[in-house]
């Protein structure tokens, strides 16, 4: 696979990893904390440096559990599969493992030299890594079979961010961080890139796009947003939205999350034809369920299981039973794993 | 396709049942995307190649697409239609299905003397038409290593297992009926009488021995990790004493 004629950015390999001219930062972890972290990443295997440094990361890392929505694809050897926002390799090494051509890309170099060393413990030559900014990824026309979209996409009009002091921030220095093209609001920024990556797949290509529901049950019972970490900051109007956000975080509200509907229009609109939804339970990282319209009928409660307060138990497990065990509500599913396709 | 179960952090293999138009499933689809999960795939397509072949049914029509890679894999199964009980079910759902367990088992594995395992014959694993067994799913351990009786104790103990863990009431008419058939196992295999007298130290030490065989999922199995105290107290309850 010849990366150059796939993706059109000014790229040079350093280290095993293609540069493009614009990068950033988005992790789970502290810039800071990297440092020691990609020093011991020379003479440690990645299983063992992230049990070293980072433990409470590595089932999100390496558990087979994350590759589970992927599995629900046809991938053959001959295919190109490019992975936007691949971070440390959760979907993409178990996509190479398969035989795919991968391209993993990612604007942060630290993830991607974990993802690298990932591949090279596992003799896996035929993905290509690429640090670019994804609203600045140029892609080639039809030149990918599939295009995998797995959390990234209501990420992507924020800037450089540290996910645990995102969460937590007040007013304070996060706003500095917002991306210098914000003059667009989320959804232009969203829908332009879902264009590109409609004008990069093959005729009979198609894009895997995982995100979460805006109208997740659970949101409407004050569940925290997993982006922000406010409480029922999805569920409102935008103008609400914008003002909650604001005024508990100092920053405007940019991790856009849509409904059912409002996620097909926007496909619709960047030219995806053939659109089918799935519904991830009991969510699209680490899915035990993942279900089709009609395959709500196998749906049972699960988040229930992930509290200790018997009050919370009992309200999860009697909401989820109703809503989608009895009333078969894919609409209020936690999560959308979508398959688009031009045609 | 709906993903029905996902790899654990035991399993590296996922599974998923394919829809028709019509909303019906037709084929089960099971994959791993890593090389830790193919001898799953293998010894799921033997096992089931042989299952086949003693039930005289066409292999083809029961596995039809086998494409495992070097480094990850996909089978492709029929899907079976039928009634599944799961092992939380109460004793009034499972207790009258051992008589359908015990004769399938009889029917599959009195030709090779009872020396091949499933390794896995719980009543989760067996798929009811009306009162009979239908079919037998997840062959993934396939096996002539287990000792005699390994399949049958399984089915029988595994149940009182879930109930005594989960506080599940058990009258002395249930008792009865899993003694009986455990009974029932040992004159049909004639494995040692010793092990149903304390068939669930037994379970526990057959497990333990064979602790490679079921590789990365001997970390979920049940008898190898509750508490000696619930062995101890199945053993008490169910052992057959007579």
């Amino acid at each position: 696979m010849d990366i150059q004629k796939i993706v059109k950015n000014s790229l040079k390999l350093q280290d095993g990893i293609w540069q493009s001219d614009s990068g950033g930062y988005w992790s789970n972890i502290e810039q800071e904390q990297m440092t020691k972290f990609l020093e011991d990443l020379d003479s440690m295997d990645s299983l063992a440096v992230v049990r070293k440094h980072f433990p409470q990361h590595e089932e999100v890392i390496f558990s087979p559990q994350r590759v589970g929505g992927v599995g629900i694809l046809d991938f053959q050897p001959s295919d190109v599969v490019l992975d936007a926002g691949c971070m440390w390799g959760a979907l993409a090494v178990p996509i190479a493992h398969m035989g795919c051509q991968v391209i993993g890309v990612d604007q942060t170099r630290e993830s991607m030299q974990l993802m690298k060393s990932r591949l090279d413990e596992a003799g896996l030559d035929q993905a290509q890594l690429v640090q670019c900014n994804l609203n600045k990824l140029q892609l080639a026309d039809e030149s990918i079979d599939k295009v995998i979209v797995n959390g990234v996409l209501e990420w992507l009009a924020e800037g450089n961010v540290e996910l645990d002091s995102f969460q937590k921030d007040k007013l304070s220095k996060n706003s500095q961080t917002k991306k210098a093209d914000t003059d667009q609001n989320p959804y232009d920024i969203q829908l332009s890139f879902l264009k590109k990556i409609n004008r990069s797949i093959k005729k009979d290509g198609l894009l895997y796009l995982a995100i979460e529901n805006r109208f997740d049950i659970i949101n409407f019972i004050g569940a925290k947003d997993p982006h922000t970490g406010q409480r029922f900051i999805t569920i409102w109007p935008r103008f609400i939205q914008e003002f909650m956000a604001k005024k508990f975080t100092g920053r405007s509200y940019l991790t856009w999350t849509y409904s059912k509907a409002e996620l097909k229009d926007m496909l619709i609109e960047a030219g995806f034809n053939n659109i089918e939804f799935r519904y991830a339970f009991s969510n699209y990282r680490q899915p035990e369920l993942v279900l089709t319209d009609n395959g709500m009928k196998q749906c049972i409660p699960l988040r229930h299981r992930t509290f200790n307060s018997i009050i919370k138990k009992v309200l999860l497990y009697s909401l989820e039973t109703v809503f989608y065990s009895w009333l078969r509500l894919s609409s209020l599913a936690p999560a959308f794993i979508v398959i688009a396709k031009k045609q | 396709m709906n993903l029905i179960c996902n790899a654990s952090h035991y399993s590296h293999q996922h599974t998923y049942l394919d829809e028709d138009e019509n909303g019906e499933y037709t084929t089960v689809r099971k994959l791993t995307f890593n090389p830790k999960g193919i001898a799953s795939l293998h010894h799921e397509v033997k096992g089931l190649q042989w299952y086949a072949q003693q039930l005289k049914t066409d292999v083809d029509s029961c596995i039809l697409k086998e494409d495992i890679r070097e480094k990850a894999g996909v089978i492709i199964l029929r899907y079976v239609h039928g009634e599944t009980i799961n092992n939380l079910a109460p004793p009034q759902k499972t207790l009258p299905r051992f008589e359908s367990i015990i004769q399938h088992y009889k029917t599959v594995f009195e030709q090779c003397q009872f020396t091949i395992s499933h390794g896995d014959y719980s009543i989760a694993n067996h798929i009811f038409r009306g009162a009979e067994v239908e079919w037998l799913v997840d062959w993934e351990h396939f096996n002539s290593e287990l000792p005699l009786g390994y399949d049958l104790v399984t089915s029988f103990t595994q149940p009182f297992l879930f109930w005594l863990m989960h506080k599940q009431r058990l009258s002395r008419k249930n008792i009865e009926e899993g003694q009986y058939f455990l009974k029932q196992a040992q004159k049909l295999v004639g494995f040692d009488q010793s092990i149903i007298k304390h068939p669930a130290k037994w379970m526990r030490k057959v497990c333990i021995e064979h602790k490679s065989l079921w590789g990365s999922q001997y970390k979920k199995m049940p008898f190898a990790h509750c508490q000696p105290t619930l062995i101890e107290h199945l053993d008490s309850v169910l052992g057959v004493r007579k």
